[in-house]
Formats: C-alpha cells, sequence, structure tokens
C-alpha cells in the first residue's frame, strides 16, 4: 500500500474495519491468519488460539468484545512512542497496533509517522505471498521476548539484544542467559546510503533487514555476527538475503552489497539460514 | 624574545595536551542521575543501551565499548561497595576518573568490548585533536559526521569512535545502510530517539 497524506497531514488508508483490508470482490476483510465477515460477523475459519478460549466459540473475535479487548494472537512487538514525558506501548497483532486494547487507527489519529510506516510495512507483509517473510513476523508477534521498536531522527537503524546475565560455573566469568529483548531504532527517512545507487530503498526494505536481525536474535542465531560491518559477516548476508524478498515484492533491483559484493553463492544460499517452521 | 619563546612554547604544549584531554566533562554529575533515573524506565529507555559509552583500564592498554545498561550492572555485580550511588560510580567511570582492573575488567567481558587503541589514528589524534581526525577520515552531512573511507579496520574505526566520544560525539550506527556517524550532542542524554530526552533537558 502507497503511503499518502492529506494536506492537513492526516493519513489516509484504504484499510477499513480495524484497520483490515477489504476485498471489494468477497467484501470480506483480510486478517492475514484469516478472513471476517463484517455482514455476518463471523470469521470464515477457526481462531488458531480457539483451544484456550474453550468456552467461546473459534469463531469469536477479541472473546466476543472488540472494543475493549485485545485479541491474544500475537502481542510482543511493541512500538513504544514518546509523547509529553510519557512512554506509551503499542502491541502488535494482526496488522495492527494497539493502546490498551484499543486499536490503533491511521486514518484518523496521527500518533507516530514512524509507526504508521512499519504498520504499512507489516501489512504489506501479511498481505503478500511470501510465506518467509509472514512466518519471521509472527513467530516474533508470538514471542515470549519482547521486541521493542523505536523512532530515530538521527539516521540511526538498527537491533541491540539485551540478555539477562548468569555466572559461568567454571570461569565465574559473567556469560550472556536468556534474551530479555530487544531494540529496534528506526530512522525511515535517513535513505541515501552507497549501496542502494540504483537499486533504491524503502521503508519495506529497511524494516525487513532489520527484522531478519531482530528473528535472529529471537531464535538464537546470532553466534556468527563477526560485528564487521562488511560483506563477509554471515548475519548481514542473512539480512540482505530477507531483504532481497521485500524488493521482489517492491519490485525493485536486488542489493548485492553490504560494504562490498558479496559472493553470489553465499547471498543465494545464506550460511546458517534457519527459517521458522512453517 | 626569550621569554617570549618559551611563552611560546608553553603556550603550545598546554594547547597539545588540551586536546588529547578534554577539560570539559564528558558526563555531568546531573547527567549520571539522569541516567539513574532513565535505567528504572519500563518500557526500557534506548538511551540506555544504544549510546556507545568508552571506558578504561588501570593501566591504559584497553579501551572497553559499553552502555549505561551494562554499567549499571557492572556495579551491582562489582562495585557497590567502593560506590555508595551508581550515580557517582558512573560519573567517575565515564569521565576516565576510575578505571577498571584488568582482571574484572575479563571477568566482565560480557559487558565490556574490548579493543586496543590504533597507533596510527591515535598518534593523530594526538597531534592534531578532533579536527585532524575529521579532516582525514570524514565528511559532514545532515549534521553529522560520517567515515568517509571504507577500507577501515574495525580497530581503526573504533579508535575513531572513542577519539569522537571523549569530544562530546554520541555514534549513531545506521546498520542497514552499514554507515557510522558521529553527532555532536548538548549532552549523552541528547541521544536522538524520537521524544525520549528527559524532562529537564
Amino acid at each position: 500500500m502507497a503511503e499518502q497524506t492529506t494536506s492537513t497531514g492526516t493519513y489516509q488508508s484504504p484499510y477499513k474495519f480495524n484497520g483490515k483490508e477489504l476485498d471489494a470482490e468477497t467484501g470480506l476483510y483480510y486478517y492475514g491468519a484469516r478472513y471476517y465477515d463484517p455482514k455476518s460477523s463471523v470469521w470464515l475459519s477457526v481462531d488458531p488460539l480457539a483451544e484456550k478460549n474453550p468456552g467461546l466459540s473459534p469463531y469469536n473475535y477479541c472473546t466476543n468484545n472488540p472494543i475493549n479487548a485485545i485479541d491474544p494472537d500475537g502481542r510482543k512487538i511493541i512500538f513504544v512512542v514518546y509523547q509529553n514525558n510519557k512512554s506509551l506501548q503499542y502491541i502488535y497483532r494482526n496488522g495492527n497496533f494497539y493502546f490498551d486494547g484499543k486499536r490503533y487507527n491511521p486514518s484518523i489519529e496521527s500518533v507516530s509517522k514512524s509507526m504508521y510506516r512499519v504498520l504499512a510495512v507489516y501489512r504489506k507483509i501479511e498481505k503478500s505471498n511470501d510465506k518467509d517473510l509472514k512466518a519471521i513476523l509472527h513467530t516474533l508477534e508470538k514471542s515470549e521476548t519482547k521486541h521493542y521498536i523505536y523512532s530515530n531522527s538521527d539516521g540511526e537503524n538498527s537491533v541491540h539484544p539485551e540478555y539477562k546475565s548468569e555466572i559461568d560455573p567454571k570461569t565465574h566469568n559473567n556469560i550472556n542467559g536468556k534474551l530479555d529483548f530487544t531494540q529496534t531504532q528506526f530512522a525511515l527517512d535517513d535513505k541515501d546510503g552507497a549501496d542502494f545507487i540504483g537499486i533504491g530503498e524503502t521503508d519495506m526494505t529497511t524494516v525487513i533487514h532489520e527484522m531478519r536481525h531482530e528473528f535472529d536474535y529471537e531464535i538464537g542465531n546470532m553466534t556468527d555476527d563477526t560485528d564487521l560491518h562488511n560483506q563477509d559477516n554471515p548475519a548481514e548476508i542473512r539480512a540482505v538475503h530477507l531483504e532481497n524478498k521485500a524488493r521482489d515484492i517492491e519490485h525493485l533491483k536486488h542489493r548485492t552489497k553490504y560494504g562490498g559484493i558479496i559472493v553470489p553463492n553465499k547471498l543465494k544460499s545464506p550460511p546458517n539460514n534457519k527459517m521458522p517452521e512453517q | 624574545m626569550k621569554n617570549f619563546i618559551f611563552l611560546l612554547l608553553v603556550s603550545l604544549l598546554v594547547n597539545c595536551n588540551k586536546k588529547q584531554n578534554p577539560s570539559q566533562e564528558i558526563i555531568s554529575i546531573q547527567d549520571s542521575e539522569e541516567v539513574e533515573n532513565m535505567l528504572l524506565e519500563s518500557p526500557p529507555n534506548p538511551n540506555s543501551t544504544f549510546v556507545s559509552v568508552y571506558v578504561l583500564n588501570i593501566n591504559d592498554t584497553n579501551v572497553y565499548e559499553t552502555n549505561f545498561s551494562n554499567l549499571k550492572h557492572l556495579y551491582e555485580l562489582r562495585y557497590k561497595q567502593s560506590f555508595k550511588t551508581f550515580n557517582y560510580f558512573l560519573y567517575e567511570i565515564v569521565n576516565q576518573k576510575f578505571k577498571l582492573k584488568i582482571s574484572d575488567a575479563k571477568k566482565d567481558a560480557l559487558f565490556l568490548k574490548s579493543f586496543q587503541l590504533d597507533n596510527k589514528i591515535w598518534n593523530l589524534y594526538k597531534k592534531g585533536g578532533i579536527g585532524g581526525i575529521i579532516n582525514n577520515y570524514c565528511v559532514f552531512e545532515k549534521k553529522r559526521y560520517f567515515l568517509s573511507s571504507k577500507d577501515l579496520t574495525l580497530r581503526e574505526q573504533q579508535t575513531i569512535s572513542y577519539c569522537f566520544f571523549i569530544n562530546g560525539y554520541v555514534k549513531i550506527v545506521n546498520d542497514y545502510s552499514n554507515t557510522n556517524s558521529y553527532l555532536k550532542c548538548k549532552s549523552l542524554m541528547h541521544y536522538p530517539t524520537v521524544g525520549s530526552i528527559p524532562k529537564n533537558k
């Protein structure tokens, strides 16, 4: 979906009820995992988490209270918005951000331009036919680990993992324990990197590149990260590989460089390219 | 005439020394107190983890890249007895008045990314100050200094980052576009996450 703004700066969105896209042919709303019929107010398939609420019909939405309740499917991607010295946490689920159980409606609320842009990318992933991108997004969304996202004004696009520390019983040194949370900063207006001359860069390519790092931290797959920002770093090769899936969706040329040119075979089949089970 | 030459030499020496050891504090005591409050925030404030902070060991053989959150872990684990408050520990260690024991730094390597200063870069800095680094390795765009050379080793990059840090700059990492840049900040608490600057700033 292309981002649109009016002269007043309010975002216009083709998404209708609950921010979901209305399929004009069928009259159904697409929710990523299932379809919703607004006329009969029922789902056309069973909620995958229905067994957790045995007292309710598996065709319900938000335990029959869409105003106050939140859909339990997905609650661990959190966009943090700072307003008036307060931090507000918007939780991502099924193609929407929610604050205190209330859906963020980008067509009437201008909370955060960056959050809107990240949301637009997540919706594009949900709408796409790319199973890997969807599976990674859903893994983060349903994770027990919190993945915080922030907006940055001066060029920081990066992911920081925070681990709980443990003492190694043999060496008595501090070692990384379980992943506590990740933090990602997006400066989506900062787009003029040398690697992108002639191939373009978009919100989607940026968000998906960093999403690969979030996912690798989530599954403990960053032990091969060399910390070097170059074409030989396996973690970056995986991120560029996934970014190229976004480029396919956006009809952009593939990225082949990360500093230097990535060895084509490695880019085609990156080292330790673990993916979610589907 | 002899007196004039002597004064000129003294003046040159003093200026040279100033370039190596900035007279201004890297962090103020007020900012140290703000950091302590910031570390209590939930959700975690990104300033506590994204701002690269550099500390030294007692022999000045290594520099350690860390962040406020990790320094808090260090304090709780090892330095609570020596420093009554975290903010005083922070003030002393970030301003490089307190330096770590090498043996402790090894045990706490999880919180401290160790590197040795690159001689060529460090000598350039000692001679020409941060201006020397900027003239040789940086371009100025969008209010920040970007590294212009792509052929720098990790150690060279780390040394440049350290030089910027002791001169009041914050490192900005753009993992996506693969660029490092340095932003001059009023204080370390002015890291540019939208809206996250503390109340009294």
